[in-house]
């Protein structure tokens, strides 16, 4: 977790290609207010996210912009993993492998600032690609990012950012292969 | 604000389901609300395998681009029904609701 105020840019890099950057964004000074999956998807007509796309929050407020990305394009829909949902999709024995939902967690509950499972809504999946087949399903693709591809965004207003970077190992969000990723902010 | 009364609040409004209601999307992420799509009489049947607290509103698909606000009117009707049994279609439409499956039950008998 960490802060970016209003103004700044803020760039997450995909180092090594096809990492899956979980993430959500909320209001650093009231977290009740929050990143809102719909609200953006809805405002822009479209469930990509890609330079020109304003992030909104529940409230129906902008709180980021994309201003830059190499990537293409990032998801809105694949939401985050968990140790609870790989028992479903995987195996019952796979609960306790790593998952971005644990990662968000534990990093709420370092965090003092009285944030739970309470606080977590649909996030966004950077650099991840899951294209929607005309009959509504959702495939979980490999990715169209690659070594180097960033994508930039400036605050509208003070941000508090939660990042999992996915560990997922048993599905091609990530290439099976976790790898880092680097995250800059600087005033613009 | 019925949240209110069950004591959850405004971070507890999460991305919600749209019954009777279809959008389409296409290769660029476009969305597309599909008109006509549910008929008068149309009906779903949820059957709960946990206690919940369901929160319902009738109102235009936010998608939808109609001259007149005119919700219509929905009949919700309650019956018990027997649980789930091992050929239960829900259940064995794929591994993966089985494990679900699994996993609510070993949640309510705890």
């Amino acid at each position: 977790m960490g802060v970016v105020r209003a103004g700044q840019l803020f760039r997450i890099v995909d180092l090594e290609g096809n990492q899956a950057v979980d993430t959500l964004f909320y209001n650093a000074g009231d977290t009740h207010e929050h990143y809102s999956a719909q609200g953006t998807i809805q405002a822009q007509g479209n469930i990509y996210l890609t330079t020109g796309s304003t992030l909104l929050s529940n409230r129906g407020r902008p709180m980021l912009q994309i201003v830059a990305d190499t990537c293409g394009r990032h998801d809105t829909l694949g939401g985050a993993c968990s140790a609870e949902s790989n028992t479903v999709r995987y195996a019952l024995e796979k609960r306790h492998m790593h998952s971005c939902r644990d990662s968000f967690l534990l990093a709420l509950a370092k965090a003092g600032r009285d944030m739970s499972k309470r606080d977590l809504p649909s996030n966004i999946n950077f650099f991840m690609n899951v294209p929607v087949t005309p009959a509504g399903g959702l495939t979980f693709a490999d990715g169209i990012s690659a070594a180097g591809r960033y994508v930039e965004l400036r605050a509208v207003m003070d941000i508090l950012v939660l990042i999992s970077n996915c560990p997922q190992l048993n599905n091609p969000c990530n290439a099976y292969n976790p790898t880092p990723v680097r995250v800059l902010s600087r005033s613009s | 604000m019925e949240l209110g009364k069950y004591g959850l609040a405004e971070r507890d409004l999460v991305a919600n389901m749209n019954f009777f209601s279809k959008v389409i999307v296409d290769d660029s992420g476009a969305m597309t609300l599909v008109p006509g799509h549910s008929r008068k009489g149309d009906a779903l049947d949820l059957r709960f395998e946990m206690d919940c607290i369901v929160v319902l509103h009738t109102g235009p698909h936010p998608l939808a681009r109609g001259s007149r606000y005119a919700p219509a009117d929905v009949l919700l009707q309650a019956y018990r029904s027997a649980p789930a049994g091992a050929n239960d279609p829900c259940r064995t439409r794929c591994p993966e609701n089985d494990r679900g499956y699994l996993n609510t039950e070993r949640y309510v008998a705890a």
